[in-house]
């Protein structure tokens, strides 16, 4: 009952999803495949025999950041479109099939990537490649089809953003911290963008972003090397290649932040929140270890900084901690705090940026630098347990940091982090000048005032 | 759901949920491309391989044994992955749980880690988290449980912890509060989420307020819940012999029964009492609740009805049909007709929850609110179909294959296969289940599916939460009218919103019932007051224009502010407060409040409005004017001593029951300090510095205090009657 709080943080903020995890290289490592076809699809397929399951994942490099600026939603929207029907295969019939032979199957949208997961018993592995490769290029779009589809996705951004404060926060808070970067919205799009996306825009993206160079299957589970080579050349081998897709977002760097941001929101929620974000690299920095590093000190379990200080010692939230946006180009490291509307938001606010202010002037302690390594291990064992998330982990890991096999590799780069490296990230990218902040509050509560200056974030 | 699973569910929510097929055979039009493809429209190009599912189910190694003291241990080893998990369920329902302390068991567990005879709720932290392992102690679906996830390495310490925090609890009452704000937390937060909060109104529209199965958890009740309360839930309950063991993962089995004596030998078998068991309510015809929420774009849809047991012998039947229903997302009808053919909802589905008791049976969707009604009745309409008809025998042979084909999927991993196992024990199941529950769905004959349907779809309860605006008028057309309209923010259960109706009554009654002499003094008191502030010029207000400059102090922070008033008293009045640049109005007129920054206006929720109503009503300078309006109530309260100052005490209640103290300075009769509660929480407004103005005297200093904040106000200037600038109030 009590995670609800934070289930529905982590859900209304997909973004939060702590990302990539740091397991030791195992006997699974080394049985990890990778090979390309011809026409530019790549494949990673790691052998599982534990049980008769076997998952079949393709990941699309094209996510929300990839879409036209007036199009905001329009990835996600299409991720739906994948489920309406191709050449062969009748609308929602891919779903259907799945079902049929006892699988399960969805999809997702992110920021930089579109994934299709299909969970089916061995027997039905053939099918279910069939299935994938089908709809990579052979895709039909209709009016109709597409204007029914607009309504359903409408709704599914009503539930997701419109009625939940705390998705309202976040995205006030994307929107704060990035003026440039497609980041700034969240996957999920805007409303009135969706309403004028058109068969003809739909056809374009599909052409320009769903190729077979352009997507990586990912197989974890039940089967052997000389099958399923032998299934994706018969099914992705005739597919041509198509050309290379464009990344309007490499035009559009967010500049460097040069002063705190901040916002209040206010409107009728029960149990409001402070979240702030500061930009950090992208995905491929080395940095990132240490700020993973960082965020388990912040904010792993009940031992946490964060936690102690804002839940047990000020009292003042119900749950406090960061996360990371761990993304293909700079995300954020966040913090947040939840709390009863009673509560001060402004002392709330003040005791993140404290806690903050700390990492970076005082090396943290030897024994909290153990622990979070220890986190990070066992998180990435729990990753590599079942098939599902062991290949949806490759698939987003491919993306985000540019390496597949990081849930193999990470660890030892993990253990390498001192608490020097962490007071240097921190140093580098948790200053005040790099903050967005938003705090989201009661409608009626008196507003706390806008913080004078940076408060004491930077002290040293 | 632990931090973990949430990340990983997460995954799957992320995305889109992809439709349903819409069933029409594929008459498509040919693609118009230039070189036709000769397979363009062959479905038959895609033939689902025909695997005969299997009923077989291998759950590889499974032991089976109790200990001594009576705690009865599944083990499941499994040597995969160097990680264990452990999880012990305590076999106690909703029954268990007093009306007037719902929530008690959710404390019991939480407060679990919170400290034991050999460690503190620090140190468990610090343990637990130090190897990167998770300790939860919660209420789930089929009870309480304590769970210990970890890398093998760390078993003992899981053991070690687990036992701990069940056996030696001591429930340290300085943790209490942190718990219970958490606990208050998830109550707030399901306001904040309609789509929870229509569950819990359906549950409660459902089983009514006699019943625990309807009477979530409140403030009310968590307030209720004392240290003693906790001792006795854990004392009563939490026995060895009332609790199941499993333990799965990378571990030796010959070792683990000792391991599991020395750790949880210690624990004492007790006589737990036995559960009661509650039938479902009567049927009857189905009542209908509309959740008021006023800022929605967006109706939440949840109809309920009587469920079955786990046990029950239709359960195979049952959830067959009910795959076909709306179990079987993708493959139901719900979602075909909700989403796929109308476009109404990005979802919709149905369950039977099946415990140890029967459940319910519950169909759940969500619509754009102008579509509330149609989608409603195309909800019920699917009930009824499936009721009157029972599924098809395509759709009963999709359900088997994907239920029988897709059984193994739910055993991947040990731990999977552990927290089957003990959910069966727990529902008093019998051993074997798991491994038979493929035969059973087999053997279902598409006569048992449709008898199901007959026998176990009878909505009793459909709740909507939704702006009532738009969606009562849809309703009334639909001949689906709502027997009542509750606020969002109110408490679920009636009994308690009664309670909280009753304390303005109460406060009514209590003013009424004073004794004659203290009605007397009061009035007495009230003329006094009356006239010191200058009665004749107060009668005569028609409108107030206060400028004042003052300081606002938050969060240990100070902030110079500025401060206009306006009011027009019984009407209406705007506050700005303008900081550090930023204007911000509340306006209260007509019985409506908004809220303005920045000029742009926000309806504040009905709760807020009611609020400014209140503060109308007592506005520090002319609250004794709202004293003498007519059905207000006044009475003597004995002096209160404030410092060497003795003040008169006056008790005020208006004719709505809202109810204020005055605190008179009994030199000059002037108000020295007003005192209300809203919400639970106190407010004092310190008046002082009089001087007159139009023949009334104003305080021209208002000190308002209330938790963590306080505002100090001098006013500059006061016009009386001079008339407010005609937008005063506009939006």
């Amino acid at each position: 009952m009590r995670n609800f709080v934070l289930a529905s943080l982590l859900v209304a903020a997909p973004a939060l999803a702590a990302g990539p995890v740091a397991p030791k290289a195992n006997g699974m490592a080394a049985q990890v495949k990778q090979w390309q076809l011809p026409n530019g699809l790549k494949v990673i397929f790691v052998p599982d025999h534990k049980a008769p399951v076997v998952s079949v994942q393709v990941f699309y490099h094209v996510g929300g950041k990839d879409e036209p600026a007036d199009k905001r939603g329009m990835a996600h929207m299409f991720e739906h479109m994948m489920f309406k029907g191709s050449r062969h295969v009748p609308p929602e019939e891919h779903a259907r099939f799945i079902d049929a032979v006892g699988g399960n199957e969805n999809a997702f949208t992110e920021d930089d990537v579109t994934a299709y997961h299909d969970t089916v018993p061995p027997a039905a592995l053939d099918f279910t490649l069939q299935l994938e490769a089908e709809r990579v290029r052979n895709l039909e779009l209709t009016q109709k089809t597409i204007d029914s589809e607009r309504q359903v996705v409408i709704e599914e951004l009503r539930m997701r953003l419109e009625n939940s404060p705390i998705s309202k926060a976040v995205d006030k808070l994307l929107h704060l911290a990035y003026t440039t970067h497609p980041y700034m919205q969240e996957a999920i799009g805007e409303k009135k963008m969706l309403e004028t996306v058109t068969v003809e825009d739909c056809k374009k993206f599909y052409d320009k972003y769903y190729q077979p160079n352009n997507a990586t299957l990912i197989v974890v589970g039940d089967t052997d090397e000389q099958t399923l080579r032998g299934l994706i050349d018969k099914h992705f081998g005739p597919i041509k290649a198509g050309a290379e897709p464009p990344r309007p977002a490499a035009a559009l760097k967010e500049p460097e932040q040069k002063e705190l941001r901040q916002a209040t929101m206010a409107m009728p929620v029960q149990l409001p929140i402070v979240i702030g974000g500061y930009h950090i690299p992208a995905g491929d920095s080395p940095d990132l270890f240490p700020l993973a590093v960082l965020e388990r000190i912040l904010s792993g379990g009940e031992s946490s900084r964060m936690f102690q200080r804002l839940v047990r010692k000020d009292k003042t939230a119900v749950v406090a901690g960061g996360a990371l946006m761990e993304h293909e180009d700079p995300g954020l490291f966040l913090i947040y705090a939840l709390f009863l509307p009673g509560s001060d938001s402004a002392k709330i606010r003040a005791a993140l940026e404290d806690e903050i202010a700390k990492v970076v002037a005082q090396p943290v302690s030897p024994k909290e630098l153990q622990k979070a390594k220890n986190q990070l291990a066992a998180q990435a064992v729990r990753t590599r347990e079942k098939a599902e998330m062991l290949a949806t982990q490759i698939g987003l890991d491919s993306i985000a940091f540019k390496d597949p096999l990081r849930v193999f590799s990470a660890a030892a780069k993990f253990d390498a982090v001192t608490a020097a490296d962490v007071q240097r990230v921190a140093k580098k990218y948790l200053q005040p000048t790099n903050e967005s902040v938003v705090v989201l509050q009661a409608l009626g509560q008196k507003a706390p005032p806008p913080q004078p200056a940076p408060a004491k974030g930077g002290a040293q | 759901m632990s931090r973990r699973s949430i990340i990983a569910a997460l995954l799957a929510v992320l995305g889109a949920t992809p439709a349903l097929a819409d069933n029409k055979p594929a008459a498509k039009p040919a693609p118009p491309k230039p070189a036709a493809d000769p397979w363009a429209g062959r479905r038959d190009l895609f033939v689902p391989p025909v695997v005969k599912p299997s009923t077989k189910v291998d759950l590889g190694a499974v032991e089976r044994y109790t200990l001594p003291n009576g705690l009865q241990v599944i083990a499941v080893p499994r040597h995969n992955a160097p990680v264990i998990d452990l999880l012990v369920g305590v076999r106690v329902d909703e029954e268990a749980e007093p009306l007037d302390k719902i929530g008690v068991a959710n404390f019991t567990a939480a407060m679990l880690r919170k400290g034991t005879q050999k460690r503190s709720a620090d140190q468990i932290s610090d343990q637990i988290d130090f190897v990167g392992g998770e300790l939860d102690a919660e209420v789930g679906e089929h009870g309480p449980a304590v769970a210990c996830r970890a890398r093998s390495r760390d078993l003992t310490l899981c053991l070690d912890l687990a036992s701990d925090i069940l056996i030696r609890p001591i429930f340290p009452e300085k943790e209490m509060g942190e718990i219970r704000d958490q606990l208050v937390a998830s109550v707030e937060q399901t306001r904040d989420n309609p789509g929870l909060l229509a569950r819990e109104h359906a549950h409660s529209l459902y089983f009514g307020d006699e019943d625990p199965r309807g009477r979530p958890m409140s403030k009310r009740t968590i307030a209720a819940i004392d240290r003693a309360a906790l001792v006795a839930f854990h004392k009563t309950w939490f026995a060895p012999n009332n609790a199941v063991l499993a333990i799965s993962g990378d571990f030796d089995p010959k070792a683990m029964r000792a391991a599991l004596t020395k750790w949880f030998g210690p624990w004492k078998k007790t006589e737990v009492p036995k559960l009661a068991s509650r039938p479902l309510p009567p049927a009857g015809p189905m009542k209908v609740r509309l959740v008021d929420k006023p800022d929605a774009t967006q109706s939440q849809i949840v109809v309920v009805g009587p469920g079955i047991k786990h046990a029950d012998p239709d359960l195979c039947s049952t959830r067959l049909m009910d795959y076909a229903l709306g179990g079987g997302s993708f493959s139901s009808r719900l979602m075909k007709v909700v989403r796929s053919d109308n476009a109404k909802s990005y979802g919709a589905r149905s369950t039977f929850e099946a415990t140890r008791e029967p459940g319910v049976f519950s169909a759940s969707t969500f619509t754009r609110d102008g579509e509330t009604s149609s989608t409603t009745k195309l909800v019920l309409g699917e009930i009824e179909h499936m009721r009157a008809g029972g599924p098809t025998e395509a759709e009963l042979a999709a359900a088997k294959s994907n239920m029988i084909g897709g059984y193994g999927l739910h055993f991947e991993t040990g731990a999977d296969v552990a927290r089957q196992l003990i959910v069966a024990k727990l529902d008093d199941l019998p051993d074997d289940f798991a491994v038979t529950y493929p035969k059973c769905l087999e053997t279902v004959t598409l006569a048992d599916a449709t008898k199901a349907a007959a026998s176990h779809l009878h909505p009793q309860a459909l709740v909507i939460v939704g702006p009532a605006k738009s969606v009562a008028p849809q309703l009334a057309a639909a001949k689906l009218t709502p027997s009542e309209t509750i606020l969002y923010t109110d408490p679920v259960s009636a009994a308690e919103r009664k309670l909280a109706a009753g304390a303005k009554d109460q406060a009514k009654k209590e003013a009424a019932a004073a004794p004659a002499a203290e009605i007397e003094e009061g009035k007495k008191l009230l003329q006094l007051a009356l006239k010191a502030k200058g009665a004749d010029g107060i009668a005569r207000i028609t409108d107030l224009h206060i400028n004042a400059t003052g300081q606002l102090s938050a969060g240990g922070q100070n902030q110079p502010i500025g401060f206009e008033g306006f009011y027009a008293p019984g009407r209406g009045q705007r506050e700005d407060v303008r900081v550090m640049g930023q204007v911000m109005s509340q306006v209260f007129v007509d019985g409506k409040g908004f809220m303005k920054v920045a000029m742009q206006a926000k309806d504040l929720p009905p709760d807020m409005s009611a609020a400014l109503r209140r503060d109308l009503w007592r506005n520090p300078s002319y609250v004794v004017l709202s004293a003498t309006q007519p059905g207000t109530m006044v009475r003597r309260l004995p002096q209160v001593t404030d410092g060497k100052l003795k003040l008169d005490a006056l008790q005020v209640v208006s004719p709505e029951g809202d109810s204020l103290r005055l605190l008179l300075d009994p030199a000059t009769h002037q108000v020295a300090r007003v005192v209300y509660t809203e919400d639970g929480k106190e407010t004092r407004q310190d008046l002082s510095e009089y001087k007159p103005e139009a023949g009334i005297s104003f305080a021209r200093k208002i000190v308002t205090q209330g938790e963590g904040e306080r505002m100090e106000i001098t006013i500059d200037n006061v016009q009386v009657n001079k008339g407010l600038p005609k937008d005063t109030f506009a939006r």
